[in-house]
């Protein structure tokens, strides 16, 4: 019987942090490289969640639900700042050693260069959207959080959770007629490759800017 | 296990949505990262554990609260091979409820915390403003916790020995930090440090790229209050009203340093501050150099955490744990300016 743990959490019980971070870390990891197309800044936004849930623990209210929604909300705020949770955390952060570039087994390579396109091609969507309607869509459409769990996760009303879904709905059937409307090659592949450009708003282009020394150093 | 009702029918409602863009690609968190990344989370939290209890014990020097790292932190965390800036991260809790005071207390608070930042934004304002050219560096000297400021005395070729998990030793003494950001932040800065204790403690490390903003930024910053807020507090939007005042003034001291050289911004920062709710007055604080002096906190702040100012002249000191012992310009980096000291 498992004595409720977001009492352990709230204590700061290590085996619990343990447990989160094996239950979700992959549910975590997979939502930062939805939202970010970058395998490498996941990686570093899976590190950044969880040090920032150890900070915050206090903060888990009782109850038996499951703390993934809490979770997704902390990724979502440090994507939306990686540069100011990194700054927080650059102690913790400094000791993990960098993700290998190449990853060790081939099947993983075959797929990440298969996510690529659909990455990036997301991206591109992504980036018409505004960052809240962003953040809406990813953990509403794609981590299937409902209207209330998502509020709750980002500390906004239910309403507006709502508006945001709708708005992110119109400009993204904008954007399927508009592409819909091209030739139909231009749709293909080619396109797809390509990166994003980075828009004002997105979380990408704070953090890229603010990557640009590390990239330097890979 | 799951008692919202709710959440099993829902996702039905967002199906048109899903159809309109499908999520992306499978990715998944290979298994060996996955542990590399749980192990580093685990040697933080035991470690971090362990530090606070002996923290408890020893009542000489307040906790170093890296939580509120002053912000120098150029912004590539994990290129820092050379660098590990280690140290604890304190636990910023037992701070959430200042539940004591009453609404009237909390009103007195308020008031004496604005008439004070108002004095010292007057004060700030009046000092002269310094320009520099593109390819000059501001010049900051602090004196800290090694954690707090950056400084680690482990040598790159000692850590490059250790394979995989490796936790190396923070230094636990106060160390002096000078620190030389390009102004246009085009060029590459340079941050050194050296035990206060142990003069052969010494760290030497190259900043690449340009740091949170650069100094023809903080000029281009809006020097009203208001705008200045605004501009600093985009990050606090998702946050809870009732974090909103620790997030800002983070934001607020990562460019206050450096603002000592623009009256105007300076200014305005001061300003902007008392407009937070939270915000108060501690009379008896000691910066990380030991001054003594005037403290302002805010509601969230790690424990004994402050801004603090000379009492007699209301310049900005530092704060309780890294002190500013000097800003500047230089021409190059390396080069210490004949007006800081």
């Amino acid at each position: 019987m498992e004595n409720s743990l977001r009492a352990r959490v709230r204590a700061g019980d290590p085996d619990a942090f343990r447990h989160l971070f094996d239950e979700h870390a992959s549910v975590v990891h997979r939502h930062a490289v939805r939202m970010t197309g970058n395998w490498v800044v996941a990686d570093d936004i899976v590190s950044l969640t969880f040090l920032e849930a150890w900070r915050l623990r206090e903060r888990v209210l009782p109850g038996d639900d499951s703390l993934r929604p809490w979770l997704l909300g902390i990724a979502t705020n440090v994507t939306r700042n990686t540069a100011r949770a990194a700054r927080r955390h650059q102690a913790a952060l400094s000791r993990i050693p960098p993700p290998d570039p190449v990853p060790d087994f081939a099947d993983e390579v075959t797929q990440r260069l298969a996510d690529t396109e659909e990455l990036a091609a997301a991206q591109r969507a992504l980036s018409a959207m505004r960052r809240g309607e962003r953040e809406v869509f990813t953990l509403c459409v794609w981590e299937g959080l409902d209207a209330a769990t998502a509020a709750e996760a980002l500390g906004v009303a239910v309403g507006t959770v709502r508006s945001r879904l709708s708005r992110a709905r119109k400009r993204l059937r904008k954007l399927t007629e508009r592409e819909l409307g091209l030739p139909p090659d231009s749709r293909t592949e080619k396109r797809e490759v390509q990166r994003p450009a980075a828009v004002g708003q997105s979380p990408g282009s704070r953090h890229q800017a603010a990557r640009s020394t590390q990239e330097k150093k890979r | 296990m799951n008692t919202d009702p709710r959440r099993r029918d829902q996702p039905a409602d967002h199906q048109d949505l899903a159809e309109l863009l499908p999520a992306p690609g499978r990715p998944v968190l290979a298994q060996d990262r996955h542990r590399v990344l749980r192990e580093h989370l685990m040697a933080h939290i035991t470690h971090e554990h362990e530090t606070t209890g002996e923290q408890a014990g020893a009542t000489t020097t307040p906790p170093p609260s890296p939580a509120r790292r002053r912000l120098v932190l150029v912004a590539a965390p994990l290129a820092l091979a050379a660098v590990v800036g280690l140290g604890v991260v304190a636990v910023d809790s037992a701070h959430d409820g200042t539940s004591g005071s009453a609404a009237a207390g909390v009103a007195a608070d308020r008031q004496k915390a604005t008439r004070l930042l108002d004095r010292i934004a007057l004060a700030a304002a009046s000092r002269p403003a310094v320009t520099a050219r593109d390819d000059q560096y501001i010049y900051t000297k602090s004196q800290g916790s090694a954690a707090e400021l950056g400084v680690d005395f482990n040598s790159a070729e000692e850590l490059a020995k250790h394979k995989g998990l490796f936790t190396p030793k923070p230094y636990n003494g106060a160390v002096q930090q000078e620190q030389w950001d390009s102004v246009d932040g085009k060029r590459d800065g340079l941050r050194k440090g050296v035990a206060l204790a142990d003069p052969s403690k010494k760290m030497t490390m190259g900043m690449e790229g340009a740091g949170y903003l650069t100094f023809r930024q903080l000029q281009a910053l809006p020097t009203d209050p208001d705008a200045l807020l605004k501009k600093l507090s985009g990050d606090a939007k998702g946050v809870k009203p009732a974090r909103r005042t620790e997030v800002v003034v983070e934001n607020l001291g990562a460019i206050v340093d450096d603002a000592t050289l623009l009256p105007d911004l300076s200014a305005a920062i001061y300003h902007a501050m008392a407009e937070l709710p939270g915000v108060r007055v501690v009379d008896h604080v000691k910066d990380a150099a030991g001054r003594e002096g005037v403290g302002l906190t805010f509601k969230g702040a790690p424990k004994g955490y402050a801004w603090v100012f000379d009492p007699a002249d209301l310049v900005y000191l530092g704060t309780t744990d890294a002190a500013l012992m000097g800003v500047g310009v230089t021409d190059t980096t390396g080069e210490v300016p004949a007006d800081a000291s």
